[in-house]
């Protein structure tokens, strides 16, 4: 049974046939981009900017600096300065960077404020609903951290990779499994003592997430059953499917209809 | 798209995605073109360079320094693109950061340069005194001698150029800051005569030329970053992108020359480039009516629907004849709420390294919380107050060992000195703490500690009062200190480690963590054995009732009696163990790898503990199978923990409480409340009066003195 990861020249190759499927859709969204670094295995990594996020409101920043200035209005604007600018949405920037430790792809991103303030994925998260909040610590996919960059060197948001590999696994296994059945069914419980089972029950839990999840991604009813090859060219749309709701980054479902 | 314009007269046509929507051409005659300013944007990376450029490069000077700017086309109907400073935007790192491998100011398609002038200042009140009006002025006259000298026409960069004045905090890791993009006012202003999406102002077939002519100027090296360019409409049908200097050549090849710009701006108004630009049309080619396409994308092609093209009148100003004429500039950027106020970015959070280290340090804790132990109380780890007496070869794996479990208070508590056999056993210390007679203990570990990770950490060199160490009148004072002291300490504390290499030490602390019911870890070596156990609750507490006491599954039987403490199992008074010793006696001779095992046990007790729903009052759960599965999260909690390194076995130990116990019974701690110190001291001065007094004299004359300390016992195997 495959593993669920990828290697690193795989990842390359996912990377480059996501771009053409993502970047050739007639959507609104941005395009992704590949940014060379020679000196990673991957030879580089994808970048998807400017995603707006009109669902997070910038924080009503203290007036930190009351710092009056006697500027006369015309070294703002002038009878030809347009004043009523609408505000703009919070943005994000989004690397799927190749994790070398975990053979998975791994979502860095960063976003601000529409006045340039970085935006706080953890108060973000702290702020959710608890129920939601919740789930984001149990899913596997979901576990948000900050962790340096590596390449910029500088802290980004991150989801934790270590759960990558045995979703995507799974996944495969789920598409043969239906494939051969005609319905979904739900992942074999964790191999743990069985004394275990009272601290399994909200892994468990997220388990029924992701069952539900099944039903609604197309890839795992339409897509065809996975040939060992093929799992390259769908990995990267499979995966963010998962964790792109995570992030704020909204995964046209369309896309998983032109891989049929 | 759900655009909602300004309602008001001047609105312009709409670009919106259907056709209806963009149905409606403005016509009535001259209105003042309006212009949307243009918005910065500051990336973290430029913050971080420049923290790292003023602490390594700048300094105090407060010269401007050249930075670049980048933008692109909008290329998103709801989003227009900013003005970005990234980290590449300051001259790069002289030690050669390895994150910067694009070198500076070279654009692409996606990062059209624009030059800035950055003026950090080293004050607050130099950054709110700089002359704005004044500094505005001379930006604008400077893009308007690049006009006069042709100069804006080799480079149309240069039409594009903006200033920043910044205060960077870097104590508080804050920056202040204020964008200017300087724009030569026309005054009359320009008006517009027609403004329409590309899409209706053209042929289908001129747009297809169009779109052809824009690609190739944007996806040629040498072109792609030039923001300002012409489209020419050859006699024959064509259209070619050509640079502005073009401007006479093409008019004069015949056919029909427009102009196009990269416009950041989304809506329906031209973006702010292009002010300076209609500075240099009017300048430069004397002309009063202008076509301007408004070049905005999607994916990387003109899109007709977002993209604009403004048919302008412009006005003849005859003052800009006059030699030596100054234009007036306007620009200056309002904050993100319209006011005329700089900008502030706090960055503590991703800059400051401390924070950043505790995040990271947190990592670790956080994954095992959520794949193995989602009960791991992290903010009661942090929160928990630990003491250690003894910063020897105990105290310092026991400190190390506090760290991972996201324990962030330590205090150490030793009277040593570093000495020069220490370091090899003890792991937080080094060669260089042994010089000069020796860092006191204490202090080195907290040091050491901080250097690895984020801890608050305080070291007190102190002695433990010890009984049978008998006080002389001279020293009565500091001891009592000592002796409160330690009391303080045991209350400020949530958990007391017991370290010490002698017996007697642990017995003050002992009695000051029953009499306050505290918890107790203690940890103890002998040559190749060790005992981890938790001390019980004091005397005379009486558990408090747990609200929702859930009967819990757990895995072992336990017994839910008071439990006792190291004290508990001996039958004489703990007496100066060291007095009859030889030298190497008095060394802690044990095995290298106990001290790890022990003081890894020690705190793995202590965390297990603390999860506890009973916490001190946590019955002691017996041993089981390794077979058997533990329930709990941690799994069992026992009193007891001895190991026998010899037979690389360890056993799982109850041990009740003795009511004779000289350090925790309730004779011993009641005397202790009575009488306070004046207890204490009687007892460090008196050999035999722990045994008068709990009744241990009768019993030893009854039973004819057995002596038992536990690592001699073997009875239990
Ligand atoms: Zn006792």
């Amino acid at each position: 049974m495959w593993d669920g990861t990828l290697s690193a020249a795989d990842f390359q190759y996912a990377s480059k046939e996501f771009m053409k499927l993502w970047n050739h859709e007639e959507c609104n969204m941005n395009q992704w981009s590949w940014e060379e670094r020679p000196e990673s295995s991957a030879q580089g990594y994808l970048i998807l900017e400017g995603v707006s996020l009109p669902e997070i409101e910038t924080p009503l920043m203290h007036e930190s600096l009351s710092m009056e200035t006697d500027d006369k209005e015309e070294l703002f604007s002038d009878d030809a300065t347009l004043t009523d600018l609408t505000s703009q949405p919070s943005r994000c920037t989004y690397h799927v960077i190749y994790n070398e430790s975990y053979n998975v792809p791994t979502i860095y991103f960063r976003g601000y404020h529409s006045d340039g303030s970085p935006i706080n994925w953890l108060d973000i998260h702290m702020s959710l609903p608890s129920h939601l909040a919740q789930q984001m610590d149990q899913n596997r996919w979901t576990f948000l951290t900050q962790e340096e960059h590596p390449y910029l060197h500088r802290p980004w948001f991150m989801l934790h990779p270590c759960g990558t590999s045995s979703i995507m696994s799974l996944m495969s296994t789920e598409r043969l499994k239906q494939k051969s059945r005609g319905y979904a069914t739900p992942p074999e419980p964790r191999k743990r003592g069985e004394g275990e089972d009272k601290q399994a029950v909200p892994s468990r839990s997220s388990d029924l997430e992701f069952d539900t999840k099944l039903e609604f991604i197309p890839s795992i009813r339409e897509a065809p059953t996975n040939q060992v090859g093929n799992y390259r060219d769908q990995y990267l749309l499979t995966w963010l499917s998962f964790v792109g709701p995570a992030v704020r980054l909204p995964v046209p479902l369309d896309l998983f209809k032109s891989l049929n | 798209m759900g655009l909602t314009e300004p309602s008001d007269s001047e609105a312009l046509t709409p670009s919106g995605h259907g056709p209806d929507e963009a149905s409606e051409v403005r016509s009535s005659a001259s209105s003042t073109l309006m212009f949307a300013p243009w918005q910065s944007a500051v990336d973290e990376g430029f913050w971080h360079r420049m923290a790292s450029f003023k602490l390594e490069t700048q300094r105090l000077d407060e010269h401007p320094v050249p930075v670049s700017g980048f933008f692109a086309p909008c290329s998103h109907p709801q989003i227009p693109s900013h003005l970005q400073l990234l980290e590449e935007s300051l001259p790069p790192d002289p030690g050669g950061s390895s994150s910067t491998s694009h070198s500076a100011v070279i654009g692409n398609r996606n990062k059209c340069p624009a030059p800035g002038t950055l003026y950090n200042t080293n004050t607050l009140e130099s950054f709110t005194g700089m002359d704005r009006p004044s500094l505005l002025k001379s930006a604008a006259l400077q893009i308007w001698e690049d006009i006069h000298s042709g100069k804006a026409e080799e480079d149309s960069n240069v039409l594009n150029r903006f200033l920043l004045i910044s205060f960077a905090d870097l104590k508080k890791w804050s920056f202040l800051y204020w964008f200017a993009f300087p724009a030569i006012v026309l005054t009359p202003s320009a008006t517009v005569s027609s403004c329409t999406p590309v899409s209706m102002a053209f042929s289908e077939e001129e747009s297809t030329g169009i779109r052809g002519a824009c690609s190739e100027w944007r996806s040629t090296e040498t072109t792609a970053s030039s923001p300002f360019f012409l489209l020419h409409f050859t006699s024959d049908g064509a259209v070619n992108a050509r640079p502005i200097r073009d401007w006479k050549v093409a008019n004069e090849e015949g056919g029909k020359v427009i102009s196009a710009y990269y416009d950041p701006y989304n809506r329906t108004y031209p973006g702010w480039p292009l002010r300076n630009f209609l500075a240099l049309a009017v300048v430069r080619w004397e002309v009063t009516e202008l076509r301007v396409l408004c070049y905005r994308e999607k994916r990387g092609f003109l899109d007709p629907e977002l993209s604009l093209v403004v048919d302008v009148e412009l006005p003849k100003i005859p003052e800009w004849k006059v030699q030596g004429f100054i234009p007036k500039g306007v620009g200056w950027e309002l904050n993100s709420r319209g006011k005329a106020r700089p900008r502030i970015v706090h960055l503590a959070a991703s800059m400051d390294p401390e924070r950043a280290a505790n995040q990271a340090a947190d990592l670790n804790l956080k994954l095992m919380r959520w794949r193995l132990l989602p009960s791991l109380n992290i903010p009661l780890l942090s929160s928990t107050k630990c003491l250690l007496l003894g910063a020897g070869t105990l105290g310092c794996h026991v400190a190390r060992n506090l760290l991972p479990w996201g324990i962030r208070h330590i205090t150490f508590v030793d009277y040593g000195k570093v000495a020069m056999s220490n370091p090899c056993r003890q792991s937080l210390y080094n060669l260089e703490d042994c010089l000069n007679g020796g860092k006191p203990k204490a202090e080195a570990a907290v040091a050491s500690l901080k250097r690895i990770g984020p801890v608050e950490a305080r070291g007190l060199c102190m002695s433990i009062p010890m009984p049978g160490h008998s006080v002389g009148p001279a020293e009565v004072d500091s001891v009592l200190a000592d002796c409160s002291r330690l009391k303080e300490l045991v209350d400020e504390h949530d958990i007391v480690f017991l370290l010490t290499d002698t017996r007697e030490s642990r017995w003050l602390p002992t009695l000051l963590c029953a009499a306050a019911n505290k918890v107790a870890i203690n940890a103890a070596l002998g040559f190749d054995s060790f005992l981890v156990m938790r001390h019980g609750a004091g005397p005379a507490f009486l558990e408090p009732e747990i609200s929702n006491s859930t009967e819990d599954e757990i895995s072992a039987p336990t017994y839910d009696g008071r439990l006792g403490c190291y004290f508990c199992n001996d039958i004489v008074a703990p007496l100066d163990s060291t007095a009859n010793r030889t030298l190497d006696q008095q060394c802690t001779v044990t095995r290298p790898g106990l001290a790890p095992l022990g003081a890894a046990l020690a705190v793995e007790m202590a965390v297990s503990l603390l999860h506890h729903p009973r916490r001190i009052f946590a019955p002691a759960a017996q041993a089981v199978a390794i077979t058997d599965a533990t329930v709990e999260a941690l799994g069992i909690l026992p009193h007891q923990v001895r190991g026998f390194l010899a037979h690389y076995t360890q056993l799982v130990v109850t041990g009740a409480a003795f009511d004779k116990c000289t350090a925790c019974s309730s004779i011993v701690v009641d005397e202790f409340k009575k009488r306070g110190m004046e207890f204490v001291l009687e007892v460090l001065n008196r050999p035999n009066y722990l045994e008068d007094l709990t009744g241990l004299t009768e019993m030893l004359a009854a039973t004819q003195g057995l002596t038992l300390d536990w690592d001699d016992e073997d009875d239990e195997m």
